[in-house]
Formats: structure tokens, C-alpha cells, sequence
């Protein structure tokens, strides 16, 4: 049922604008017109989607950049990976940075790569700093979300992978990207690089980053208010999953446990707007409940393991994972990550320490450095009401700001892709 | 006929000769498979615990029986080694030589011998209806099909059911059991690990009647045909340990494969 209305829908929002094509400027033609559907679909349409080669992207390794010891019970995030393409011959190369918990080799990372590799660039996909592995082998405090911490921390990453790739010659420049908090990263390094200059960036492009962490992670904690019969419910929720995403997870070859592996569950048939608020709610708590505890590992900070305990690769974590799928971002914030590092600086208050977490606290580098650009949605789920016109605003005709496609619904549409590829290639002027 | 038994006695013998260095490395495994925390002295208290913030009238989200954890997780621990460093090194040089479309007739050829190990638990479940769509399928495969190497029956939209003696104990109304990681083969229950033994039974039995001959050449043939039903069955999943970002991980699966494994009875 639900099903055959996503037709109609598809059919009607793009048919019709093409009947007008000829007399007006270009409809938008990304067909799903509801953000949370948006967000969970994706492009619905498999004709819509960019179409990239099937190139294969190499995976590489380095060893950890930090000097803590792997906590034992983490024995496997002891090397960092990354994903990359070069191309035989010289050409600017693009670093890709995953979203909130994402791995190196996101889905999104590898559209982006290899359309970006298509167009003639060489391309190396990095994690997240909110990724497990990232946390245990490259966070330097071990406390993720700190953005100018984390693009030091990502910066040291980008600096090892361009040594291991020992490619200086054929490289011509270099550009950066991310999507989602990897756009937020993005624009961070590009501002660290200004001062230390190892990568001298010439274009950088954020895709859909969040304004305000903080407001961008309490409105995906308030999301999972809308699993049926509320947090209590959420393991019921869980599992009446998990009979299909055993099956999205067998057929794809999805292999990280994070929000695209839920989504894929959904694609073909998606409920209403209302209890894919809860599944989106759902899918990013899973990703909070491995950050926080990655941190509380590293850090002994006595969140949810007490501080003095050694977990060894036998412990039983299952405690606390019934524990912190029930915490959620906000706990994590005002619980750890604000006194963590309240620590160093004393003087801030709760509010302004999260308003430095925010592209606002960069506004002014962001509106003069002309080589950055940012693409965003105006329905995305993870922003403010608002919060959308700080872009227009700060990057002019830098930004492209689309009409819909929720939280990188679009990501993967073939004009959306196209615009990156622009972005990279000529500009958008 | 004698030289055929002797070769069953072989393979039997070499079988069991693996099956014992597999349960002495696991015994060896064994030592330090405490699933508690380690303490530097008292145990103080975490910011967030369980008793406080989850009413006790709240499913948890993980609620399999797994009274050998500690060393359940050093199976899996182990099996992600096999996975790196035999498994999936072999499984790239299996996709290497063999070209997309042998690799599929290899796939289904084994996925018409499971349809046939399906079919007579369909009927230890007394399931007649199903039982003949799996007839069904085997034959139109087995014609069609050219033997089994193409998948001629899910062209022609007959259902494909997937039944094994695990299920079949559980249509009984046997349990899953304990939570149990097996070497090599990964995420079980005691329950389906003891219907691992008259489905492979069959299947041997099965294969023999293909593969034996008078020349001799069975034992080297059952090896071939078992190497390659190791690689299409690796082949066929997408999982890599220790790729999911969570540290979780462990939890996760066990709470997929015990649900699933719950559902896969009660469909």
C-alpha cells in the first residue's frame, strides 16, 4: 500500500515538472517530497541515482597515531584503515570525511569517491572522529565531538595516509570533503590547514553538516521519543527490527552496524513520517551508544563501566549496552564530554561550551575563505528551524541549498552528485 | 564396494582427526575466559547504571541465554583470526580463478542439496505443502536447471524454503539452548549445533552416492567438494569481524542470530 503511494508520489513529483522544463528553469527533480522518508530512502529510484563505475577502492592501514595503549577489551581498533584510488597519472587529490560513527567505508563515502574518482581525481576515504576505531587509535583525548580537537586529530590521520600513499608527485592539489559532521570536520581542517598549511586546501565542500552539534544531537535524541510506546519499548522496538535487518544485512553487503544497515530495512516499503522518526531515533542511538562507550573505554571515565574497572577481551559488555542505548548525545554532553573538558577550560559555562561546537564559532573564517563551499537541505531533520539561513548567508553563492531531500536522502542523486563533481572540477559559477 | 568403504572410513577418520585438533585448540583457548571486569580495588560506581535509570519491568535488549560466554567470546576472537587469515585469503583466490558465473553454478549446485536436506525436514515437520514445492524445486532444477546449476526454479517463482534439523528441533518444541560460538563456523546454539549432525550426514550421504566410484578418487573428491562448500558458503556473506564499529559487536550478533534463528522456527 505504502509501497505503491511512494510510486504515485515518485510518478506525479517527477513527471510533472518535466512537462514545464521547457519554459521554466529546472525543477528539482528529487522525488521524495518528506524528510524523514527522504532521510531512510534515499533515491528510491535506481535510474535517479549518480552512475558511478564499480572501480575497486583499496583499503589501507596505519598504525595507531596516538600513544595510549588499545585498551585491551578494544584489541581490534589497534589500526586505523582508510579507503583510497589513486590515478596513474597526476591529478588533485580529495580527502573524504564519513559522518557521525561512520567508518572509512561508508556507502556515502564510496558514492562520493567514486564519482569523484570517475572525475579524474585521485581519492582517500577517512572515518569519522566519533568512530570506534578512530576513538581508540587516533582521538588524542579520547573524547569525540570537540571540533577543534578532533580536525588536529584528523589532521595528524591525513598527514600519516599521505606519507603511506608516497604519491606527492602525482598529486596536484588538495581538496577536501565530508558529509553530514564530516562537512563540519571539513571546514574545521580547512581552517587548521590555514595555519599550519601541510595541504595548502584549494577547494572544500561540506555536505548537509549540522550548524550546532548540540542542537543537531538533541534533535536526533528527541527522535527516539517517537518509537512506539516510547524509550521503555525500545528494546521491543529493536527486535521486532531484526528479523529484516538480519535479511537487509544478508542481502547487501552492508557491513558496519549503523544507521544505513536499519534504513535499508525500510527502503522498499517505509511506514509513516511519524515512526521513522522513531527508526532514524533508534538508528543514531545504536551510534551513540558505540561512541560513548569506545570514549568511556579509553578514558575510564566511569559513564557507564565504572572507572576503576579493566575490561578484557572476554568481559561481558552486555550490561552496558542495555544501559547506554538508554542514555542518549545529551547524557553523553552534559554527563562527560562538558566536564571532561571543562577541565581545561574553567571559566566556560554549559551553553557556551556548546555553542563553540558549532560552524557559527568559525562564521567569519567560513565567510571569507572563498575556496569553501557547502550543500545542505532545506528540510534536513538534523537542523533547527532556521538554523537552514546561516548558509545562504554566510557562503552566498558558495551554498546551494536544495529544496528537499532530509538528511542526506540525496546525497546519492545524479544532480546532486553532479554539483560535487562541479564543485571539484570547475565551480559552480 | 570395499574400496568405497574403506575411503568412507578414511574420510570418516580424517574427519574426526580435525573435529578433536579444532576441541583441544578450543581447550587450550580456554584458559582466562572470565567475562567480569577487572578491578584496581574496590568497584566504585559508574555515572549511569542499570538498576537506576532501566525500570525493572523493562525487556532488556539482549536477552539470550549465554552461560559459556567467556568462552564464546574467545571462539569468536579466534574465528575472526581464521576469517583473516585463511578464510577470506582463500575465498579471494576461489574469486580469482573461478568466474562469476562458474562461482553461481557452484552456488546453486549446493543450494539444490540444501533444498534437499530442506525437504526432509519439511517432512520430520510434517509439512506436506511445502515439502512438495521443495520437490518441485529440486526437479525443475535438476532438469532445467542442467543439474543443478542453474536456478531455474526461482525464475519460475517457486518458493524457496530453507529448513534444517535445528528448526525441525524446534518445531518439536526443543529450545534454542545456550548461546554457543562453534570454531570455524561461527554463531550457533547448542540446539542447532546438534542439528549440524544428521543434516551434514545426509548431505555426506548424498554426495557419496554422486561422487564414489570404483577408481577410488572419493576421499579426494568429498575434500574438493567440501573445500568448495566452504568457500561458496564464506563467499556468500558479507560480514568481516570486527567491521561494525561497535563495540558491541559480540551482543549484536548474538541478539540477530537468536532472534532470527526464533523466527526462522515460528515461520
Amino acid at each position: 500500500m505504502m509501497h505503491r503511494r511512494l510510486a504515485l508520489i515518485v510518478a506525479v513529483v517527477w513527471l510533472v515538472p518535466s512537462v514545464h522544463a521547457a519554459e521554466h528553469a529546472p525543477a528539482y527533480g528529487y522525488p521524495v517530497p518528506e524528510p524523514f522518508t527522504a532521510t531512510v530512502v534515499g533515491v528510491p529510484v535506481p535510474e535517479l541515482r549518480a552512475k558511478t563505475s564499480k572501480v575497486r577502492l583499496k583499503t589501507g592501514y596505519l598504525k595507531k597515531t596516538v600513544d595510549r595503549e588499545i585498551p585491551d577489551v578494544l584489541w581490534y581498533n589497534a589500526r586505523i584503515a582508510f579507503l583510497y584510488r589513486l590515478q596513474r597519472k597526476p591529478a588533485p587529490l580529495v580527502f573524504v570525511i564519513a559522518g557521525t560513527g561512520g567508518a572509512h567505508n561508508t556507502a556515502h563515502n564510496q558514492t562520493l569517491m567514486r564519482a569523484l574518482y570517475d572525475a579524474g581525481m585521485h581519492v582517500v576515504g577517512l572515518p569519522s572522529p566519533t568512530h570506534t576505531r578512530f576513538i581508540t587509535a587516533a582521538g588524542s583525548t579520547g573524547v569525540p565531538g570537540n571540533l577543534t580537537i578532533d580536525a588536529k586529530d584528523l589532521y595528524v590521520v591525513m598527514k600519516k595516509v599521505r606519507e603511506k600513499l608516497n604519491a606527492d608527485k602525482k598529486i596536484t592539489a588538495f581538496y577536501l570533503t565530508g558529509y553530514s559532521l564530516g562537512g563540519s570536520n571539513a571546514a574545521y581542517v580547512a581552517r587548521l590547514d590555514k595555519d599550519e598549511g601541510a595541504f595548502g586546501f584549494s577547494r572544500v565542500l561540506m555536505i548537509n553538516p549540522p550548524l550546532s552539534l548540540y542542537n543537531s544531537v538533541s534533535r536526533l535524541d528527541r527522535m527516539i521519543q517517537s518509537v512506539p510506546g516510547g524509550i521503555d519499548n525500545f528494546p521491543q522496538f529493536f527486535r521486532g527490527l531484526v528479523d529484516q535487518v538480519s535479511a537487509a544485512y544478508q542481502k547487501s553487503d552492508q557491513v558496519a552496524f549503523d544507521e544505513t544497515l536499519f534504513f535499508n530495512v525500510f527502503k522498499a516499503n517505509p511506514p509513516g513520517p511519524d515512526k521513522l522518526a522513531g527508526l532514524v531515533g533508534a538508528a543514531f542511538r545504536i551510534s551513540a551508544s558505540n561512541l560513548i562507550t569506545a570514549s568511556d573505554i579509553v578514558t575510564n571515565y566511569g559513564f557507564a563501566l565504572p572507572a576503576n574497572a579493566t575490561a578484557t577481551r572476554t568481559s561481558s559488555l552486555t550490561p552496558f549496552l542495555q544501559v547506554t542505548t538508554r542514555t542518549g548525545f545529551t547524557d553523553f554532553y552534559h554527563e562527560m564530554y562538558f566536564p571532561f573538558y571543562q577541565r581545561e577550560q574553567p571559566s566556560l559555562t554549559r551553553g557556551e561550551m556548546a555553542e563553540l561546537q558549532s560552524l557559527k564559532a568559525i562564521q567569519g573564517f567560513l565567510g571569507e575563505a572563498d575556496y569553501i563551499g557547502v550543500v545542505h537541505n532545506r528540510d534536513d531533520i538534523i537542523l533547527e528551524p532556521g538554523e537552514i539561513d546561516f548558509f545562504p548567508a554566510t557562503f552566498g553563492d558558495r551554498a546551494i541549498i536544495y529544496p528537499t531531500g532530509g538528511h542526506l536522502g540525496n546525497l546519492p542523486y545524479w544532480e546532486n552528485i553532479q554539483n560535487v563533481v562541479k564543485f571539484f572540477t570547475g565551480g559552480w559559477q | 564396494m570395499i574400496t568405497k568403504a574403506k575411503n568412507n572410513q578414511t574420510g570418516a577418520r580424517r574427519m574426526s582427526r580435525t573435529l578433536l585438533t579444532l576441541l583441544l585448540l578450543t581447550l587450550v583457548m580456554l584458559g582466562g575466559c572470565s567475562t567480569k571486569l577487572k578491578f584496581d580495588g574496590e568497584p566504585t560506581e559508574p555515572l549511569f547504571i542499570g538498576e537506576r535509570i532501566i525500570d525493572p519491568g523493562v525487556q532488556p535488549l539482549s536477552a539470550a541465554s549465554d552461560p559459556w560466554e567467556g568462552l564464546n567470546r574467545r571462539i569468536y576472537n579466534f574465528n575472526s583470526h581464521v576469517d583473516r587469515w585463511v578464510l577470506l585469503p582463500a575465498v579471494r583466490g576461489y574469486r580469482f580463478i573461478f568466474p562469476s558465473p562458474i562461482r553461481t553454478g557452484i552456488r546453486n549446485i549446493f543450494s539444490t542439496f540444501q533444498d534437499v536436506v530442506t525437504f526432509a525436514n519439511q517432512l520430520l515437520q510434517f509439512r506436506p505443502v511445502r515439502a512438495s514445492q521443495t520437490t518441485l524445486r529440486v526437479a525443475t532444477n535438476l532438469t532445467f536447471g542442467l543439474l543443478g546449476t542453474i536456478d531455474a526454479a526461482t525464475a519460475l517463482e517457486i518458493p524457496k524454503h530453507q529448513e534444517d534439523f535445528g528448526q525441525t528441533l524446534g518445531v518439536w518444541g526443543v529450545g534454542q539452548g545456550p548461546y554457543l560460538v562453534l570454531p570455524v563456523a561461527g554463531p550457533s546454539n547448542l540446539r542447532d549445533a546438534v542439528g549440524l549432525i544428521p543434516d551434514w550426514l545426509l548431505r555426506s550421504y548424498l554426495w557419496d552416492q554422486l561422487l564414489s566410484d570404483d577408481d577410488g578418487y572419493t576421499a579426494e573428491r568429498n575434500a574438493i567438494r567440501v573445500t568448495l562448500e566452504v568457500l561458496d558458503g564464506r563467499d556468500r556473506v558479507a560480514f568481516r569481524y570486527f567491521e561494525t564499529g561497535s563495540p558491541y559487536e559480540y551482543e549484536l550478533v548474538r541478539l540477530l542470530i537468536s532472534t532470527k534463528r526464533e523466527l526462522d522456527v515460528e515461520k
